[in-house]
């Protein structure tokens, strides 16, 4: 949180963000376009943001996209970056960028992540903030107890979005849950019960109990058709085994991007074992999709399954 | 410019007490307890260190003194030595802490109330200062020990430890307190006290960090699970440190309170503030202020980029302690000068802490 400790993009971003502000009625009127706002977290908190969109009321697009905050300045630079890439995007795929491709636009280069570990939870929160926003601008049904209730008095994330936190990064301890989350980092009463605070509803350590459980049980159901090795599937299997490391290492990439990809048929020829894939949304018609993408994509497959795998797109 | 003002955290070496170390390391680094010369003179100049020490604090000579590591250990240790030795053999089953303690303390403390003991926490009235009427009322015959320092580290609130310590006789309870924070601001006297327990750092008085002093009244049977470090070069330091502290104590009352002040009228002037503690219950070189909408480290880094070094006290609930409005909560800067503070330094501070507050309010939560 001091000025040495990020990269340059961090540090440039947090004392020059582009859309830190509100928008004003004359860019409303250029911009034809209708206003909505949402805030999120509060001073109370530590974190509070405040989201001002111009969206296109015919298509949810959000034309232009400012944020004011309060918090760790590191969040400036997060949250500048991340109204950015909402930019023409509807409000429903504004929600789904995604923290490794928000995180991967932070850094000063692919190999240094953007912040240290401990701080990764200005991230988090950026996306959450999006993500309720639209839930918000959606009117969505009502909210369950566990996406309204806010189990730490240090942070804004509810136990569902917690929860889901947990599962995204595969969390193993209260530290971790702490690191991106903020849950428990001043407000260590939260964590788990002791006698010199007074009880509190939820417990950080059952939340992250409940969720190992879940996600080990989500992993057994998921581990069936992979006991096999691989060329011993059957063609439906396989397809199974490329989509779960497609979905691991790729897929958030070419969503981002405004595309993705999806696997039509598997054949063997020889002992070369030929995916055949199509591109789907921007993908298709893209320059890289027949160089540095489908390097990627092929190269990907033959580290983590066969090293025989050929890619075609149709 | 750099301007150091996180000095109720880590301070510079004073040239004298590193002077005075010095010999430690290159030349008379003999042990202390050696028979031979070399260790005659160690011993020497460790007596001296101690002599200084039992001066500063007026302690006797029957009083016992104790080097260890720093005070948060030192707490630690004593609060479980006292777990030991009367609280499992059941002749004590409660501990007082007051809420100004460290984060160790509580740790420890925890701990203690977790195997079953009963732990209480003295809450702050809107003062920021611990409720003493409250002490009153939860202290009993089967308190083995009352910890409460002398002055609060990031507040610069001053106890009025002699009320503590005249509660605490009445029930014949142990009083421990720490005055790391209140050496060379203010007379300590631990005979007109009657304090029991003491611990003392010289890490935010110009003295070397890691090593404490503990020291035990005449006649508390404090059992052999406090055993010393060796850091003689510490020791030394530390009796040095505190000799000049003492001796400085004028002058930080007065000259270094002066630009406090200054600091602080310009605080004033500054539209919705929040100071924590009055001014006349504040220890000469502390503030703690939170601006509204202007978050702690937010803040820090702003004034870090121009040269100025405060601290953030995210980790303490000070402002619901005291009842204040909760959108302070997050808020809180503190800045504590030192005898090396310069009046060029205070003004450069006040024109750029203006500055940082004006651009955060403007351009980063509107």
């Amino acid at each position: 949180m001091e000025n040495g400790t990020y990269g340059n993009k961090v540090n440039m971003l947090i004392d020059s963000p582009k859309n830190c502000g509100s928008i004003s009625t004359d860019e409303l009127k250029e911009l034809e376009a209708d206003l909505f706002i949402h805030t999120y977290g509060s001073e109370e908190i530590g974190e509070k943001v405040t989201l001002q969109w111009a969206i296109d009321s015919s298509d949810d697009a959000i034309l232009l996209a400012r944020f004011t905050h309060f918090g760790n300045p590191a969040g400036i630079a997060a949250n500048d970056m991340a109204a950015l890439l909402c930019r023409n995007k509807t409000v429903d795929k504004a929600a789904e960028i995604t923290y490794k491709g928000l995180e991967y636009f932070l850094r000063d280069n692919p190999s240094t992540p953007a912040l240290p570990e401990e701080e990764s939870y200005v991230i988090t929160l950026a996306l959450d903030a999006i993500k309720e926003a639209s839930k918000a601008y959606y009117q969505a049904e009502e909210k369950t107890e566990a996406e309204r209730t806010l189990p730490c008095q240090d942070s804004p994330m509810s136990i569902a979005a917690i929860k889901e936190t947990i599962k995204l990064h595969d969390l193993q301890s209260i530290d971790a849950v702490t690191h991106y989350t903020k849950a428990g980092l001043y407000d260590t009463a939260c964590i788990a019960p002791d006698r010199l605070h007074e009880m509190r509803t939820h417990y950080l350590s059952d939340i992250l109990k409940e969720t190992r459980e879940e996600i080990e049980e989500e992993k057994r159901a998921k581990m069936a058709p992979l006991d096999t090795p691989f060329r011993e599937m059957d063609t439906a299997q396989k397809i199974v085994a490329i989509n779960q490391v497609i979905d691991e290492s790729i897929r958030q990439f070419l969503i981002m991007d405004g595309g993705d990809m999806e696997i039509l048929d598997i054949k063997e020829n020889g002992a070369q074992i030929d995916v055949y894939i199509r591109y789907l949304g921007a993908c298709s018609g893209c320059a890289s999709s027949s160089t540095g993408t489908l390097f990627a994509i092929e190269s990907t497959l033959k580290e983590k399954i066969d090293d025989q795998i050929r890619v075609l797109p149709i | 410019m750099k301007v150091y003002l996180d000095n109720n955290h880590a301070t510079l070496l004073d040239t004298q007490v590193t002077d005075a170390m010095q010999p430690l390391y290159t030349a008379h680094y003999a042990d202390p307890q050696a028979m031979h010369a070399e260790g005659a003179e160690s011993r020497r100049l460790h007596d001296q260190a101690y002599e200084k020490i039992r001066a500063s604090l007026h302690a006797t000579e029957a009083d016992t003194l104790i080097i260890g590591a720093d005070t948060d250990a030192l707490h630690s240790q004593l609060l479980l030595a006292f777990y030991m030795h009367t609280i499992m053999t059941g002749q004590k089953n409660h501990l007082i802490l007051s809420a100004h303690e460290s984060d160790a303390a509580y740790q420890t403390a925890a701990y203690i109330a977790s195997q079953g003991c009963h732990v209480s926490i003295l809450p702050l009235t809107s003062d920021g200062i611990v409720d003493i009427a409250l002490l009153q009322q939860t202290i009993t015959a089967k308190t083995a020990l009352v910890s409460v320092t002398m002055a609060d580290a990031q507040s610069g609130a001053i106890i009025p430890i002699d009320e503590v310590s005249q509660i605490c006789k009445a029930y014949n309870v142990p009083l421990y307190t720490d005055a790391s924070h209140l050496v060379g601001k203010l007379p300590i006297d631990v005979q007109l006290l009657d304090i029991d327990y003491l611990t003392l750092s010289t890490r935010t008085m110009h003295g070397p960090g890691g090593t404490a002093l503990l020291f035990v009244k005449a006649g508390q049977t404090l059992p052999n699970l406090m055993q010393p470090n060796h850091d003689h070069a510490g020791l030394v330091g530390l009796g040095k440190a505190l000799e000049l502290a003492v001796d400085a104590q004028a002058f930080e009352m007065e000259d270094v309170r002066e630009l406090r002040d200054k600091l602080e009228e310009a605080v004033r002037e500054i539209p919705e503030h929040l100071i924590i503690t009055p001014w006349a219950l504040r220890t000469a070189n502390t503030l703690l202020v939170g601006f509204k909408e202007v978050q702690s480290e937010t803040l820090l880094w702003e004034l870090s980029k121009r040269g100025i070094y405060g601290s953030t006290e995210q980790g303490r609930h000070i402002v619901t302690e005291i009842g204040a409005d909760p959108a302070y909560r997050h808020t809180l800067i503190g800045f504590a000068l030192s005898r090396y503070t310069t009046e060029e330094e205070i003004d450069y501070t006040i024109e750029k802490l203006r500055d940082a507050i004006d651009f955060i309010r403007t351009q980063r939560t509107h």
